[in-house]
């Protein structure tokens, strides 16, 4: 039995991250808590290499522009039922770029219209403010314009670009779209309990627009992160590459404020 | 060589036998999105027919603060929800983007340089969907974007006006704007309200017209306006232009709105200007459901297009 999960996010919004740790958490047989355990493998390439350099807490690289990676994971459950998830990770630019030509390549068609659900990365702190000219002093405005460059087309809010997204979801999909919003990054916003909380403070258009339009979405909120940390930070970088168990890095938090380390959860 | 080729072959008999193999490259063309841009006519009449909307047309010269109003309108929805309104989604939400391009500090610019409406475009409907959370439903806003030149072709000819701004009749509201810097000015005052009186004859004149006709003479800018408002007489000007508005109030239902639209909350002028998210939420109030229609007897011939008939249901 195999169970299509379509993972769809900008640039930077940790859908690689999360397939490193999704991948060392089933691979290195922690977990006996897990919801899902690995099961046979053939081939685990793209995700070794993923996993490599997270579990040394290294950065990993940005998925490139064209590169398309199909993960397949094959997973046992509790009771030792076999499933296989499969988790097509594209570059976050891919999506960005439909947004602006409002073309969806036929693959990213047929992958979401085949999906079970969709995992939808979100990373706030990747979300500039909303500033216009007139919040800015004059004698600031005047001062600095000259070392601003614009080049090409407008600039999309990121907010407008995940509305955008959702919206095309149900030009795809006939029915009800299952989607898993994944706030990630979520050890910036510790202090938070709840994710909807966190979207709706940091990406209202969004969180609006998903909160009134249920009728057309099934809408789970996690917060996730899968680095546990920045690794900009070299004070960050440093505890987490102590850790014994790099599995203490996830965190894991579920609708309710429920916490843990176990990112197979979202999988369900 | 196939029958059904040789008719109109372009091979000689000698070429019989040679393969042609066409160097045809066919690119994945992929799967067409909804454009995001403003809608047409015809694409208004589809929503219009599925949904409840609420058709505001907003119309005045250039740059007398209509893009800057309408940018606005869908910009405080990025902050938050409108008190129980909040945003539901968008057909044109990268024609708000792009005007809201204008106005943000990542644009390079030190001050703010509207786009101007092209004036033969047929798309000219921005639409908001909002929800109403106290009243639990869902209603469509149709901002109907025309240019300002388009405005100046109308004022004072009937013909056009009925041409352009077809849909007016079945409109919940008229918004005509009034740059309220020029109200400041001398030599540009007696022009800017000069042209609200005369499009209001025009369209009393036209088949637009109806007796529940809802104007708002929108005075834009009004934070520069209370700014400058000591100077000269500008007091006693805006005291008369209010005066001469409320003898139109026989023939419309008319209200006079100053609006700061860059203010956002935080109004320069707040005991006469109206916040974006309070005028918002008076449209919003203000909207009918169906059931609160009584049907009125309506003459079928006189409206041009199934939509029109359509409409008007919802609007009686």
């Amino acid at each position: 039995m195999s169970k299509n999960i379509y993972m769809i996010g900008t640039p930077g919004s940790g859908k690689s991250t999360f397939i490193a740790a999704l991948g060392y958490s089933l691979v290195n047989g922690y977990g006996i808590d897990l919801k899902y355990q690995i099961g046979n493998i053939t081939e685990l390439d793209y995700v070794s290499q993923l996993i490599d350099k997270w579990s040394m807490s290294e950065m990993l690289e940005r998925t490139k522009k064209n590169e398309k990676n199909k993960i397949y994971l094959p997973l046992l459950d509790s009771e030792g039922k076999s499933i296989e998830i499969i988790i097509p990770d594209q570059s976050g630019e891919a999506f960005r770029k439909m947004v602006t030509s409002r073309n969806v390549e036929n693959e990213i068609f047929d992958g979401i219209l085949e999906s079970e659900s969709v995992l939808l990365f979100v990373n706030p702190s990747k979300i500039k403010p909303h500033v216009l000219i007139t919040d800015i002093s004059e004698e600031l405005r005047n001062e600095h314009t000259e070392d601003i460059k614009v080049d090409g087309d407008f600039l999309i809010n990121e907010q407008a670009e995940y509305v955008e997204l959702l919206q095309f979801l149900t030009e795809i999909k006939e029915n009800k779209v299952k989607v898993k919003i994944i706030i990630s990054a979520w050890d910036v916003y510790n202090e938070y309990s709840y994710p909807s909380d966190l979207l709706k403070e940091k990406m209202p258009l969004m969180w609006q627009f998903i909160e009134t339009n249920k009728e057309k979405y099934e809408i789970t909120y996690w917060g996730v992160s899968a680095q546990g940390g920045s690794l900009e930070d070299d004070k960050q970088k440093k505890c987490l590459k102590q850790k014994i168990n790099p599995m203490e890095k996830i965190i894991v938090v579920g609708e309710n404020g429920e916490r843990s380390n176990d990112l197979t959860k979202i999988l369900e | 060589m196939p029958e059904e080729v040789a008719e109109n072959s372009i091979f000689e008999d000698d070429d019989k036998g040679i393969t042609v193999t066409p160097d045809i490259k066919v690119e994945n063309l992929g799967h067409q999105m909804p454009l995001g841009m403003e809608l047409n006519d015809e694409e208004l009449y589809e929503l219009a027919s599925r949904e409840k909307t609420y058709i505001v047309y907003v119309m005045g010269p250039i740059h007398s603060g209509k893009s800057t109003f309408e940018a606005m309108m869908y910009e405080q929805f990025l902050h938050s929800s409108v008190g129980e309104i909040m945003f539901s989604g968008s057909d044109t939400l990268l024609s708000f983007e792009r005007l809201l391009n204008s106005l943000r500090a990542n644009n390079g610019k030190s001050s703010v340089d509207m786009p101007r409406t092209n004036e033969k475009k047929e798309q000219a409907y921005l639409h908001l969907k909002l929800y109403d959370k106290k009243l639990n439903r869902k209603i469509n806003v149709i901002m109907a974007d025309k240019s300002g030149e388009t405005f100046e072709r109308c004022k004072s000819n009937v013909e056009v006006l009925q041409n352009e701004y077809h849909f007016l009749n079945v409109a919940e509201r008229v918004l005509i704007f009034v740059d309220g810097e020029k109200l400041c000015d001398f030599s540009e005052r007696i022009k800017a309200t000069q042209n609200v009186f005369m499009v209001l004859n025009t369209i009393k004149s036209s088949n637009q017209y109806h007796s529940k006709f809802k104007v708002d003479i929108v005075i834009s800018k009004n934070d520069y306006l209370c700014k400058n408002i000591d100077k000269g007489n500008t007091i006693e000007f805006l005291e008369d232009f209010k005066r001469r508005i409320d003898l139109q109030n026989d023939f419309f239902t008319i209200n006079l709105v100053k609006v700061e639209s860059l203010s956002r909350l935080n109004l320069k002028d707040p005991d006469n200007s109206i916040s974006l998210s309070e005028y918002l939420k008076s449209w919003v109030k203000e909207h009918k459901s169906p059931n609160d229609y009584k049907c009125l007897p309506f003459d079928v011939e006189s409206f041009r297009s199934e939509f029109d008939k359509y409409i008007s249901r919802w609007n009686i």
